[in-house]
């Protein structure tokens, strides 16, 4: 019996399972209700004598080396309330007053934009008629597919929960621009616009672009994806080996040079934008065990407008240790670590380039390793 | 804003209804998401295409739960990417999870699969139907969720060694109660 069919049973349990399981607290399933017990009895933070004994003890597990004095730490990383640990990969929550004023500024100013441009979005009235191909859903459809049919022209196939095929439906060039547009609309990435900033019409780009030249901001549109052929099998135009991929850092994403000190054993996908934000995820070999961990780092420029929210993970923040480590390449980054996640980050001139690592037992020589296949000096324009 | 709220914005069609949806049960969806794809832009899309199920399907179903409903469409959206993308991505915690499972409800004489998911699926529910509620909370929250242990057992109050005892005697249950039913 292998884990895809057990996966797929487990998807057939009862909806009424799911919601009991849902009426417990802990994690997200349950915001802002992490604290309380099934019973409704509040589990009391540790004291902060046992904070300081807990990093300890983790510093002390984790080797010489690792200390628990930088106490910025996570606070360039948490959301906040409500959000305590939850850690934004996309937008730097908070600024060393040792940093430049002119970082902080831009990073107010994109909030600043950011609470306007969501008072906007709530407000805004949906003024799009659905199209008709929506109006006819066969019963029992769990998903649509739409494709190019032989003829040129267009079928709608509609399968039911476990994938069996309902009906097939032909849709003319009409109904499918129709689909189409309606869907951009939906997803929210009208005109080209980054789906996260949810644009849905020419009058929404219009309240954008205002909005982002009042605080001098520019915006992601556009996102180009790279992936590789090596680790995904995929060819064509945007596939490329481990080695192109890390060349593509310098080439195509605003970076003075290859950004890769070494060529990582695997990319899950590149993605960039031509402001200079970009997001490299990749793979890398643990030297202590052998065992293979995803790193996915983030580049956020200053100067555009981010909610701070495309791309957030959980922590548990008390787990962490926090220490300075310098790069191969010299520069001070701080990384954050409880033994089998690690963040690291740094502020750079124009960004912060932000890396979550996971998930593995790791040892601090094994962060290290990791944090060096990155040149931080060579990120940016 | 609740469910009925939530079921009635996409009745109307209102464009609130994605947004709305996503403010209330978004970060859980997700979470889910990141516990079977160990990736948060994965996650992030995953949820992205949940959201888009729910427009796509509500109307005309009228789930009872639209969390329930979200979280089980963004599972479902997560369990293909997780199989399309190959031995090489599989390092999530719900991989650690069905792992579990799989090696304690391995096949007892045979590495062939003597039944279908659907067939399966009605056995655990018949399954879970005889289990305590809060071993059944438990057994929903490690291999549905995909939670670790440690999260699990926080949720439900009790310390991991304590849940990791409950888990291990359930799942002898299922393997006992999978035998009985001739699945394995």
């Amino acid at each position: 019996m292998d884990k895809k069919l057990i996966s797929e049973a487990l998807g057939c349990i009862d909806e009424d399972y799911i919601i009991e399981a849902l009426e417990l607290s802990g994690g997200a399933y349950a915001r802002g209700k992490e604290n309380e017990t099934m019973n409704g009895r509040k589990i009391t933070k540790p004291a902060r004598i046992l904070l300081i004994a807990a990093a300890l003890a983790m510093v002390m597990a984790l080797g010489v080396g690792a200390y628990a004095a930088d106490v910025f730490g996570f606070r360039a990383l948490i959301l906040g309330d409500p959000m305590e640990n939850v850690v934004s990969l996309t937008k730097a929550q908070d600024v060393p007053e040792t940093l430049d004023a002119a970082i902080s500024e831009k990073l107010a100013a994109s909030k600043a934009a950011w609470d306007e441009w969501s008072e906007y979005k709530t407000n805004r009235p949906f003024n799009m008629e659905k199209p008709e191909v929506y109006e006819y859903i066969p019963a029992g459809t769990y998903r649509m597919e739409v494709f190019e049919n032989s003829e040129g022209g267009y079928s709608a196939s509609y399968y039911d929960e476990n994938d069996e095929l309902i009906e097939e439906k032909a849709m003319s060039a009409e109904e499918y621009e129709a689909l189409r547009a309606f869907d951009e609309v939906m997803i929210g990435n009208f005109d080209g616009y980054d789906f996260n900033y949810n644009v849905c019409s020419e009058e929404d780009a219009d309240k954008l672009e205002e909005i982002a030249a009042k605080y001098g901001l520019v915006l992601k549109r556009d996102v180009n994806i790279a992936w590789s052929s090596e680790t995904t099998g995929q060819s064509g135009e945007n596939a490329y080996t481990n080695e192109e991929l890390a060349e593509l850092t310098s080439e195509k994403m605003g970076n003075s040079g290859n950004i890769f000190a070494k060529v990582p054993d695997g990319f899950d996908k590149a993605y960039w934008y031509d402001e200079g934000s970009f997001c490299v995820s990749f793979y890398v070999t643990l030297p202590s065990s052998g065992e293979q961990v995803t790193c996915y780092g983030y580049n956020s420029m200053y100067g555009t407008l981010y909610s701070g929210r495309e791309v957030v993970a959980e922590a548990n923040v008390d787990e962490f240790a926090s220490r300075e480590y310098v790069s191969a390449d010299g520069t001070v980054l701080t990384i954050l670590e409880n033994g089998s996640e690690a963040y690291i980050y740094v502020f750079l001139e124009d960004s912060f380039y932000v890396q979550h690592i996971g998930t593995a037992d790791m040892t601090v020589k094994d962060v290290n390793y990791i944090a060096d296949y990155i040149s931080y000096a060579l990120i940016g324009k | 804003m609740d469910d009925r709220e939530l079921t009635a914005l996409f009745f109307e069609r209102s464009e609130q209804a994605i947004s709305a949806l996503e403010a209330s049960h978004g970060a859980a969806a997700k979470a889910l998401a990141f516990n079977v794809l160990g990736d948060m832009r994965d996650a992030e899309e995953c949820l992205s295409d949940g959201l888009l199920a729910v427009w796509n399907t509500v109307p005309p179903t009228c789930p009872e739960s639209m969390k329930a409903y979200l979280l089980g469409l963004t599972r479902n959206c997560a369990l293909d990417r997780y199989h399309l993308l190959g031995a090489k991505k599989r390092c999530s915690r719900f991989d650690t999870a069905m792992d579990e499972l799989a090696y304690c409800i391995a096949d007892a004489d045979t590495a062939q699969s003597v039944c279908e998911a659907k067939e399966l699926g009605a056995a655990i529910n018949a399954f879970l139907a005889t289990l305590a509620k809060e071993d059944r909370q438990l057994f929903v929250r490690r291999f549905w969720f995909g939670d670790e242990l440690g999260d699990a057992a926080k949720a439900l109050g009790m310390t991991p060694q304590r849940a990791s005892l409950r888990l291990f005697r359930t799942k002898d249950k299922l393997k006992r109660f999978l035998m009985k039913e001739g699945m394995l």
